[in-house]
């Protein structure tokens, strides 16, 4: 017996389904890539429910956003102990004649800011106590938001 | 991430023979010195147990991602009856070893350290074998442990040390 496929001469996984699948993908890229840009968030922030916003903000949990990485806090090396050592590569921070030491907001726990920015593009969470480094991120302000009265309808 | 291997590797010997914490890892090293990705440990079962006198060996596999990957951690296969353990293959259940619970500061003598505490704490609510976890669940811990015992006793590949 012939499948209903063949006796309609279609096919299921034909060649629109498969571009509008590229289509999907290409969105979903777009918007992991631009998910965690403030402009972007501003922009949603003001469409989207406030109740809805979080639920979105909490399925982002694919590692933090670089300008968060870039933006710890470095420690001086001056307050670097001897002992010290980085807890991902087990180096003495010291070894190194220029060591390049970041902490960690809230639990203020250090790491080699080579070693930990690794492994913050993957996770949230701090590698010794597992506090969510990003849970206690400021609320985005959409005060500063302009919001055109005409939409910009009339030029 | 091969030097953090052989910093452990180095630290590890060290710690096993000065730390009486860990007198109950008998062994914890690398398969051969040429290649650090295949790790090999030896634990004694923890006392108060059905596992206690007998000795169980790990077998440790690391990737290149190593630390910020966990490691691959089994028993030797048909070694060890527990309810998150697969006999067959030696299978661990334990979430630490899983990529989400995962975290670098972990090194390879705290996961086996991790998994000779699950010897003493099952958790028959994410079995691997469903009988242990069934009788464990039931509170029949003394068909739960002779169930074990006939498994250590019969086809063990651990053996008893006195």
């Amino acid at each position: 017996m012939s499948t209903y496929e063949e006796e309609h001469n279609t096919n299921r996984a034909g060649a629109g389904q498969d571009a509008r699948r590229d289509l999907r993908s290409q969105i979903h890229d777009m918007y992991q890539e631009n998910g965690t840009s403030n402009l972007l968030l501003q922009l949603l922030s003001q469409i989207i429910p406030e109740s809805l916003q979080e639920e979105l903000l909490q399925d982002q949990k694919e590692g933090c956003p670089e300008h968060f990485v870039d933006s710890l806090p470095r420690v001086n090396q001056s307050k670097l102990s001897d002992e010290e050592s980085c807890s991902i590569c087990c180096c003495n921070y010291k070894e190194d004649k220029y060591p390049l030491v970041v902490e960690l907001p809230h639990c203020s726990h250090r790491f080699d800011l080579e070693c930990v920015a690794v492994w913050l593009s993957k996770s949230t969470s701090c590698p010794l106590c597992r506090d969510d480094v990003l849970s206690h991120k400021p609320k985005i302000d959409v005060s500063t938001v302009e919001v055109e009265d005409d939409w910009g309808m009339y030029g | 991430m091969s030097s953090r291997l052989a910093k452990e590797y180095k630290n590890v010997a060290k710690t096993l023979r000065a730390d009486q914490s860990f007198s109950h890892v008998l062994s914890l090293g690398p398969c051969s010195d040429d290649n650090l990705t295949h790790w090999d440990a030896q634990i004694m079962g923890p006392a108060d147990t059905c596992y206690s006198g007998y000795k169980f060996t790990l077998r440790i596999q690391v990737t290149d991602r190593y630390p910020l990957e966990p490691p691959k951690i089994r028993f030797a296969p048909f070694s060890i009856p527990h309810c998150n353990i697969d006999f067959d293959s030696g299978r661990i259940c334990l979430t630490l070893l899983e990529q989400e619970h995962w975290s670098p500061a972990w090194d390879l003598l705290h996961c086996v350290q991790a998994i000779w505490l699950l010897l003493a704490n099952p958790e028959p609510d994410s079995p691997l074998d469903v009988d242990l976890a069934c009788l464990l669940r039931a509170k029949d811990y003394s068909a739960h442990d002779a169930l074990v015992c006939y498994y250590l006793n019969g086809g063990s590949h651990g053996s008893r040390s006195n």
